[in-house]
């Protein structure tokens, strides 16, 4: 498969035109260590090359629940105090090269000075169960991937640097980063009307 | 090792090492699990090293026949 003189000329050869090439164990062990070093880095382009097959489709539910301030600080801020509720399945999202998602909600807007305004209201790191043994109920109560928050506190704050929140008409969106354990990082989002702030 | 030896030695290396790879992506893929790819390609590097990284005697059975040791000539006196 490797031929002995490309890889190594002239200097292994004997003058009678035999070649070593694996003669001693440090030789032997360079060889083996970096052939398959080689042949590792050959199933991890195929598995991440795997990820391009996986299809999901998960259900995702997010809407305001409620809008509990809304106030103007210092005459240039405003800042509106919500809760949203959010109902997300992200199970079907996990493949076998998946290490973790991270999710999270933003607020989109438009405001007459910029077109597109998303402010991120909460954040998730959700990392996979081990898919063995097969989880008791107990496990699958906290699996993180299905997320059910129901009129839950914004991490962050909603803030907006004019005057602009009155009356806003704002989308909901969930966006999920999928990181894998080996290869590129893909991100999907849905995005979902949540109404106007009073 | 001896000539036959070593090469041997080095195709039973890639072939221990690639069937190994081929199985461990088969069953982690199969079982949606990337940890068991790589402790099958683990097992599969271990075994690689115990045959090959030792001096055993099968890899020493065509043992090159070297001439018999010369004995250095006298140099031939000048003129």
């Amino acid at each position: 498969m490797f031929s002995a003189k490309a890889v190594y000329g002239n200097s292994a050869r004997l003058r009678d035109g035999k070649v070593q090439t694996m003669h001693s164990i440090w030789h032997r062990a360079n060889s083996s260590l970096t052939f398959f070093g080689t042949v590792a880095a050959v199933l991890c382009l195929l598995t991440t090359g795997t990820d391009f097959f996986h299809e999901s489709n998960p259900s995702v539910s997010l809407k305001l629940h409620d809008v509990r301030r809304l106030v103007q600080h210092h005459g240039s801020k405003e800042h509106a105090v919500v809760t949203f509720d959010l109902d997300a399945d992200l199970r079907d999202v996990f493949s076998w090269n998946t290490k973790q998602l991270f999710a999270f909600v933003q607020a989109e807007y438009e405001t007459p000075e910029n077109r597109i305004n998303q402010v991120v209201l909460w954040d998730s790191i959700i990392q996979q169960k081990p898919p063995r043994p097969p989880p008791p109920p107990l496990l699958r109560r906290g699996d993180k991937a299905y997320i059910r928050l129901n009129a839950h506190k914004t991490k962050y704050a909603f803030i907006e640097p004019g005057r602009y929140l009155r009356n806003r008409e704002v989308n909901l969106t969930l966006v999920w980063c999928v990181m894998p354990r080996v290869g590129a990082m893909y991100t999907q989002q849905r995005v979902l009307p949540a109404g106007k702030l009073p | 090792m001896d000539f036959v030896g070593q090469r041997r030695a080095e195709n039973v290396l890639m072939a221990i090492v690639i069937a190994f790879a081929a199985v461990s992506f088969v069953v982690g893929y199969a079982q949606k699990d990337f940890a068991l790819m790589v402790k099958i390609n683990g097992v599969g590097l271990a075994l690689a090293l115990l045959v090959v990284l030792p001096d055993w005697p099968f890899f020493n059975l065509n043992q090159w026949k070297w001439l018999p040791a010369l004995v250095p000539e006298e140099k031939p006196a000048k003129k």
